[in-house]
């Protein structure tokens, strides 16, 4: 298919190089003796019936036909004049007729017609580059008196307008009685016009029809193809009438340009429906011997046509009638069968129908000119474009069932792709959760190790003796070898025989390491309070629930408290903490613990990958409105492509080797979000971190606003907090 | 003023078989000293390569070594620092974990529970796999049951 519209393109650009083509300046031409002596007897038998009736009236007219000129006006001559001339002997019973010159059927140029030098008709003439109607000339009466018995002259002078335009392959001259010619020439006129108009007609109805479909059509490709087709259809109907003259006759400043595009058009809707009908072709080999056949012969035609004789324009269609004649029977066999199969759809009957005209107009052609029959050539170009239109319009749905094909692929691989992202995404959420599991029970099992192996190990320093308790007065007495408790009276109270068994516990190890124990499930106890609190944190946060307790805190005091907690942090990290403060005396509207936490996270953070150097830098101050807090590390650092997930929850950069559920620096980047500030970090892989929280001191948007604790500050500020 | 009587040393190491235990988290090694310390005498390695360097130098008394599987600021995990101390470490292991032997029982600690296949830690030499939190008597029963073992295997031998 791409080959053929390549082709078709090819055409279509030498096609118009012709037609831009400037006319060559050639001499007259005057072929009159030529004309008279190659065509005095020229195909006598063509038209027998006249030929009889002639002889009947005994006169010596004949039927000249200009085959034999139009070989010679082939020559590229411009402005050429050709004369034709007869001389006839008029019976005497004819003398009183008016007689009738049927010129049969001339194309494209400017004739007048003279009896013994009298013009007695002429085609209009206009302009000489505008479209010549031929009716005008196709038959004229002689009148009566102007024809004497004996010998007369008649001549056709043909001026052309290009000598490119001349057609001459199917002109007719006879002369005869009115009465026997002037049916014949209605006849004619009659058909060449039902023919002509019938074409248009039919056109302008698939036109119709197609514009109908297109209204019915939702599909926007199918829609456009439709569209494509009924213009197209639409331009084929404008130039067959402005090359004939008819509607418009003059719509081009240059004639040859009509014709040209409409050769083209229909060659491409030609080689379009062949291709239809080809994949109708049970024979793959034959079918791909006919399409360089095709190929070959278009291209070929197109060749001659515009280098060799412009009067074979009209037979360009005529191999393909031919090539199509070849194949039709077996084509049409198979295309009966598969439209019987899907119960006569309308494209395909409408196909079927216009390929049968198509076949009958072929046979038509091939056979009139065969035996050289007076041929009626819009019959050939109106069916043969029809039925190469409705072949395209089937084509063009295959075509867009193709596309439509294609599209449903294209939107099918989208969604699957859609899918597999969406798949990957939530394998990678999976394996998140997973790996945040992960990390969060080991998080969990060291302080748990402690709480639960610290008071047993405690409770193995205490040595236990077994006594007896007074009911009474809570006494307790430990037995001496021998004695019964039910025999004694309490030495406190003198209760007797109340007693309970008891056990006196004595701490006998080493205290010192009792309390680091203490001290150490204190921390842990701490440390698993502290995870429990992020995770619930995080679960608001990410549920947008987090609620906060919005009051003014003066900036410094908060920051003292986080100092403390953040020192605490440095300590147990076995980490320097330096710290700098230019607060003065600014005031946030904040939640204090959450700010407090902001920071601890940063430090605990900064902490937990301080690297070797042991040192965090914490800083705080007021830059133009701007509350701002940074926490510096001389760390592994972060690579910029991490940069953005470590704020995510669960996500922790490198989590095999450091502790820590991930969720420090996510919280925090969200509390700072609903404060209506921003968190960032700037880091080079290998040269430490510095994490800076900036928050303006009149906070006017935040990161979430459908967030409840941005509800509440923007609340709380409108109540007259700020 | 008045003397306070000392408590008896517990880093004293003298008739208390020796331990090592591998262990990246303080509280966790302070944890087993609290629980293991009457009995035994704990050494801690926070890294692998101080682990290594124990071993190079006490290999011959250790009594048992335990092994966190986790080490955080190591160049090797557990697994393969307990291949090391078995005298295979990897072909990427650093210069202190080579040429190495140990003898003695090495009882995986770890939190990794699903992570420890028992092929991968039978592989890696070590005897038994116990998870955080511990639980001592446990512990103190493997190490128990590791010794009888290696006797046994000894003796049969």
């Amino acid at each position: 298919m791409v080959w053929w519209l390549a082709a078709a393109v090819l055409a279509f650009a030498i096609g118009i190089g012709a037609t831009l083509r400037p006319p060559r300046q050639t001499p007259r031409v005057d072929l009159t003796r030529t004309a008279w002596e190659g065509s005095s007897d020229a195909r006598s038998s063509v038209w027998p019936a006249l030929g009889a009736a002639a002889e009947a009236t005994g006169g010596s007219w004949h039927p000249v036909s200009l085959d034999s000129v139009s070989e010679q006006l082939s020559l590229p001559a411009t402005d050429a004049r050709a004369w034709l001339r007869t001389r006839f002997t008029l019976p005497s019973e004819l003398a009183t007729q008016e007689l009738f010159v049927f010129l049969g059927w001339t194309y494209s140029g400017v004739r007048t017609l003279y009896v013994n030098g009298v013009e007695i008709a002429s085609s209009r003439h206009t302009q000489h580059l505008t479209a010549v109607p031929t009716e005008d000339i196709l038959g004229a009466v002689i009148p009566r008196g102007l024809i004497a018995p004996g010998e007369n002259e008649i001549s056709l002078r043909i001026d052309y307008v290009w000598a490119a335009d001349v057609d001459l392959t199917d002109p007719r001259f006879l002369l005869g009685p009115r009465a026997a010619l002037e049916r014949f020439y209605l006849l004619n006129w009659s058909l060449n016009q039902i023919f002509r108009r019938g074409a248009v007609l039919l056109l302008l109805g698939l036109c119709v029809v197609l514009v109908a479909l297109t209204r019915m059509t939702r599909d926007p490709i199918a829609r456009r193809i439709q569209w494509t087709a009924s213009a197209l259809m639409l331009a084929v109907v404008l130039m067959l009438e402005t090359s004939a003259g008819e509607l418009i006759p003059a719509l081009s400043p240059n004639r040859h340009l009509p014709a040209t595009l409409t050769l083209i058009a229909g060659s491409v809707a030609g080689l379009l429906s062949m291709e239809f009908f080809l994949t109708y072709w049970p024979a793959p080999r034959l079918r791909l011997a006919s399409r360089w056949l095709n190929g070959a012969a278009a291209l070929g035609m197109l060749a001659a046509w515009m280098f060799a004789g412009h009067g074979l324009v009209i037979d360009v269609y005529l191999p393909y009638a031919a090539a199509f004649g070849v194949l039709c029977p077996s084509v049409w066999a198979v295309a009966v069968r598969e439209l019987r199969k899907s119960g006569w759809p309308p494209l395909g009957t409408i196909l079927f129908v216009a390929s049968l005209a198509y076949i009958g107009s072929a046979a038509y052609e091939l056979v009139t000119d065969a035996l050289g029959l007076p041929s009626y050539r819009l019959f050939s170009y109106g069916i043969t474009t029809c039925a190469w239109l409705a072949g395209s319009v089937v084509v063009a749905e295959f075509l867009k069932l193709g596309q439509v094909n294609e599209r449903l692929n294209v939107e099918l691989s989208r969604i699957n792709g859609d899918l597999q992202a969406a798949l990957e995404r939530s394998r990678e959420v999976e394996r998140l959760k997973m790996q945040f599991l992960a990390s969060v029970t080991h998080e969990l099992r060291t302080p748990l190790n402690v709480i639960v192996n610290v008071p047993e190990g405690l409770i193995e320093d205490f040595a236990s003796t077994p006594c007896v308790r007074c009911r009474s007065c809570d006494s307790r007495f430990e037995l001496e070898a021998g004695e019964r408790a039910d025999d004694l009276a309490c030495a406190q109270c003198g209760a007797r025989a109340a007693w309970d068994m008891a056990s006196d516990n004595r701490f006998v190890g080493d205290g010192d390491a009792a309390v680091e124990a203490l001290r150490l499930l204190e921390r842990s106890s701490k440390h698993l309070l502290t995870i429990v609190d992020d995770l619930l944190d995080s679960s608001r946060l990410e549920a947008g629930h987090m609620q906060l307790t919005l009051r003014r805190e003066p900036l410094a005091d908060v920051f003292q408290e986080a100092l403390q907690l953040s020192r605490e942090i440095a300590n147990d990290g076995g980490v320097e903490l330096v710290a700098s403060e230019r607060l003065g005396d600014a005031t946030l509207l904040c939640d204090r613990v959450r700010l407090v936490q902001i920071i601890t996270n940063l430090v605990a953070n900064a902490v937990r990958f301080a690297g070797d150097e042991r040192r965090v830098q914490l800083g705080a101050d007021i830059e133009s409105g701007l509350a701002r807090f940074s926490v510096k590390d001389w760390g592994p650092g972060i690579h910029p492509r991490d940069q953005a997930a470590i704020f995510q929850i669960f996500r922790q950069i490198g989590a095999q080797q450091h502790r820590g559920a991930g969720l420090g620096l996510a919280i925090a980047k969200r509390l700072v979000g609903l404060h209506g500030g921003e968190l960032s970090v700037e880091s080079e892989p290998g040269r430490g971190a510095t994490f800076r929280v900036v928050i303006p001191l009149q906070a006017a948007s935040a990161e979430r606003p459908e967030d409840s604790g941005v509800r509440a500050l923007a609340e709380a500020r409108r109540s007259g907090g700020v | 003023m008045k003397a306070i009587a000392s408590p008896p040393d517990r880093r004293r190491k003298e008739g208390r078989p020796l331990i090592l235990y591998v262990e990246d988290e303080l509280a966790n090694f302070q944890v087993a000293e609290l629980r293991l310390g009457k009995t035994y005498h704990l050494l801690r390695a926070a890294t692998s390569e101080d682990a290594c360097r124990i071993v190079r130098v006490h290999h011959a008394e250790l009594y048992a070594v335990l092994m966190d599987i986790r080490l955080v600021g190591s160049e090797l995990d557990g697994v393969e620092l307990a291949k090391a101390f078995r005298g295979r470490p990897g072909p990427s292991a650093p210069a202190y974990a080579r040429d190495l032997s140990l003898q003695a029982p090495i009882i995986f600690v770890t939190a990794h529970g699903a992570v420890l296949a028992p092929e991968v830690m039978a592989a890696a030499g070590g005897d038994t796999v116990l998870f955080k939190p511990v639980d001592f008597i446990k512990l103190m029963g493997a190490l128990t049951e590791a010794h009888l073992r290696r006797g046994r295997a000894a003796r049969s031998k």
